[in-house]
């Protein structure tokens, strides 16, 4: 039986995920330049937040998500208030950053070990059954992962792209104090900044818990291949994080189905490291990268 | 004395051999044994966190790989002896050997690039690693009883050979195991310290504040940090084989990011860039949760540490207890009255350092010269850390 068909659904799927996955990093390195490493952490509170609302007050699927979407913002919210206002404007800020967000992390990860647990629990807000066509079967919970990673892409576009904060947030990130000095409220936009990527965050754990499980430490292997999205296109290169999802998903799926399972990650890293040598600035860095 | 205390080098050496010779001192006081093995534990990764400030405070290198080339060095160490029989004396610095070259993978992709790309590419380097151990599940060698993997698996790998005290000094293995720890640990330290206040040290310090002023004097930066990074990991490494020697078993978990996280914050707790600001970050750590049991929620005050260092104190506890003029001292650099002015000056002071290492005399005009001049050994062509003759 020819696997190629299977693989390719397979591949998509993972390809909107990561994609998704990558979206809130993407976001918050193009405008605030830093490296946010505890998006694996944020990402599972997101599942788990959502896993809450769904059994605690029976909110049903859609309403499950968008109240993680929801939390998620509002965590992205007061990490950029509490955590990130304080040594934004300090001397070693891009090393510094690391290392709270590293502390954020770990404490997110063992607070949810606290609360839930550690045994693993399936998503509630999922959709089962699948459709066969052509001998190829496509499960509904993969569609609907697909076609709402492309609404939420597309959507995230048409915001920085054709509304008046999506103007103002380029601004920001392209010169910081030439915004400001236009009369930009920089901070704010900072924070609406952070917000977006926690509730993107958020539904991205939501939908990677929905086809495996909700553990403490779901978001750490997302995150690293979410990273090594980010840096294959050219860090804050947003257009080519989403294509190099899409493309080191396949890749991926086709490296654990031709060799073993065990090697699709090393695959994608020596293919990384191989594009840093070739070209350090990323695959699609062009003279100058647009970087929202 | 005060003036014997200027230099910052002899006054680390003094600190040095005072931590030395009361190391020396405490098994013959008879300490109990779970003590000992703590100290044990505490010198081998407060060696491996001094090298770890190394890359991170002077380098600026943020490696997240440290810990898995602690970990390949100890495999290393164990698959060397166990397979081709190489005596463990033989292959301790074999281990070290080889952690240096698995180091050069991760160095020569990302090192010529900024510090973010590093503590991703380190991460994704460490992962595979873990993860190619922790998934083996295939026979290496068939023996009549079992299956046996070729790194052990996620279970370990055991049955190699240890240092031979136990054979050789019966009830008092510990303590032999404990000097010969303290031997390999003190090695390690002082090759960190000497690199820290060499003209390297200063070079790199440069490097990481001032790139383009330190490559304009000559100083190649792709060269400089590959070599701190893989001297560093043969000494880490070494480091690893000597854990394993102690502990007769290599487990997947030495090298795991939980582990890698606490060794950071041991570093930023003391102090990134200060030459003991790991080894005192470590103590602390230690010696509070010999008192404290936190039980599960240890890891959480983990990351609380983590999380408010920076915010609070930006220089380690070190960064706390020394006053800004004392410090003004002991670098060397002006005295100026504004705040800002001095932490201006403090932030120069490798430039400067390098200038005068590098510039002939009479041309440190940079920064206000003092009359400082460059020994005539050190003048631009000879000096080690532009030889590349970039």
């Amino acid at each position: 039986m020819n696997a190629l068909p299977q693989i390719m659904v397979t591949g998509l799927t993972l390809g909107a995920l990561y994609a998704v996955a990558t979206l809130g990093l993407s976001l918050i390195w193009a405008s605030l330049r830093f490296l946010n490493l505890a998006h694996g952490a944020m990402l599972a509170v997101g599942g788990y937040a959502a896993f809450a609302v769904a059994t605690n007050f029976g909110l049903s699927g859609p309403l499950a998500f968008l109240a993680a979407m929801a939390f998620g913002a509002l965590m992205g919210w007061a990490t950029f208030w509490g955590l990130v206002r304080p040594i934004l404007d300090t001397r070693d800020f891009e090393t510094n950053i690391l290392i709270v967000t590293i502390g954020l992390s770990i404490i997110l990860e063992n607070g949810l070990l606290q609360i839930f647990g550690g045994q693993p629990y399936g998503q509630p807000v999922s959709v089962p059954g699948a459709l066969a066509l052509a001998g190829i079967r496509f499960p509904i919970q993969n569609m609907v992962i697909v076609l709402s990673a492309i609404t939420i892409v597309l959507a995230v576009s048409l915001l920085l792209r054709w509304t008046r904060i999506g103007l103002a947030l380029r601004a920001c990130a392209q010169d910081r104090d030439a915004a400001a000095l236009m009369g930009l409220p920089v901070t704010a936009l900072f924070s609406a900044t952070m917000a977006l990527a926690g509730a993107l965050t958020a539904a991205s754990g939501v939908m990677i818990s929905s086809i495996t499980q909700l553990s403490p430490l779901l978001g750490d292997d997302p995150m690293l291949k979410a990273f090594i999205m980010c840096v294959l296109a050219g860090l804050g290169n947003i257009g080519g994080a989403i294509a190099s999802a899409f493309l080191l998903a396949i890749v991926e799926v086709m490296a654990e189905f031709y060799f073993a399972s065990r090697w699709g990650f090393p695959t994608l890293l020596f293919l990384v490291i191989a594009v840093l040598i070739w070209k350090p600035n990323g695959l699609f860095s062009g003279r100058e990268v647009q970087r929202l | 004395m005060r003036a014997f205390l200027a230099s910052p080098a002899r006054r680390d050496s003094l600190i040095g051999i005072a931590l030395l010779a009361a190391l020396i001192v405490i098994p013959l006081t008879g300490a109990s044994r779970y003590t000992l093995g703590q100290i044990v534990l505490f010198m081998i990764y407060a060696a491996i966190a001094t090298h770890w400030n190394l890359l991170f405070g002077y380098a600026g290198i943020f490696s997240l790989a440290h810990l898995t080339l602690f970990g390949i060095g100890a495999y290393a160490m164990a698959m060397l002896n166990f397979y081709m029989g190489v005596s463990i004396w033989l292959a301790i610095p074999m281990a070290g050997v080889v952690a240096l070259c698995a180091s050069l993978i991760p160095g020569l992709a990302t090192l010529r690039l900024s510090g973010i790309y590093v503590a991703l590419l380190t991460l994704a380097f460490a992962q595979v690693v873990y993860v190619l151990i922790v998934t083996d599940t295939d026979c290496f060698i068939q023996t009549e009883t079992a299956c046996r993997l070729l790194t052990g698996g996620a279970a370990g790998f055991y049955g190699f050979e240890d240092f031979g005290t136990r054979h050789l000094f019966k009830s008092n293995w510990l303590v032999a195991n404990y000097y010969i720890v303290l031997f390999a640990a003190t090695l390690t330290v002082a090759a960190a310290l000497i690199l820290m206040h060499s003209g390297f040290g200063i070079a790199l310090m440069a490097l990481r504040d001032n790139p383009l002023y330190a490559q304009a004097l000559g100083v190649s930066k792709l060269r400089l940090r590959l070599q701190v990074f893989a001297i560093s990991a043969f000494f880490t490494g070494l480091m690893g084989a000597i854990y394993a020697g102690h502990l007769r078993t290599v487990s997947p978990t030495v090298m795991s990011l939980s582990k890698m996280l606490y060794l950071i914050a041991a570093v930023v707790l003391g102090g990134a860039g200060r030459s003991w600001g790991a080894v005192l970050g470590l103590a602390v750590l230690m010696l509070v949760a010999e008192v404290l049991d936190f039980g599960s929620a240890q890891q959480i005050g983990i990351g609380v540490i983590l999380l408010l260092a920076p915010i609070l104190f930006r220089r380690g506890l070190l960064g706390l207890t020394i006053p800004a003029k004392l410090y003004d001292h002991l670098s060397n650099s002006p005295k100026t009255r504004i705040d800002e002015g001095r932490q201006i000056s403090r932030d120069l002071w490798p430039a400067k350092k390098l200038t005068q290492l590098l510039l002939p005399a009479g041309r440190d005009q940079l920064h206000g010269a003092e009359g400082a001049t460059a020994p005539e050994t050190l003048r631009q062509k000879d000096h080690p850390v532009c030889k590349s003759g970039k």
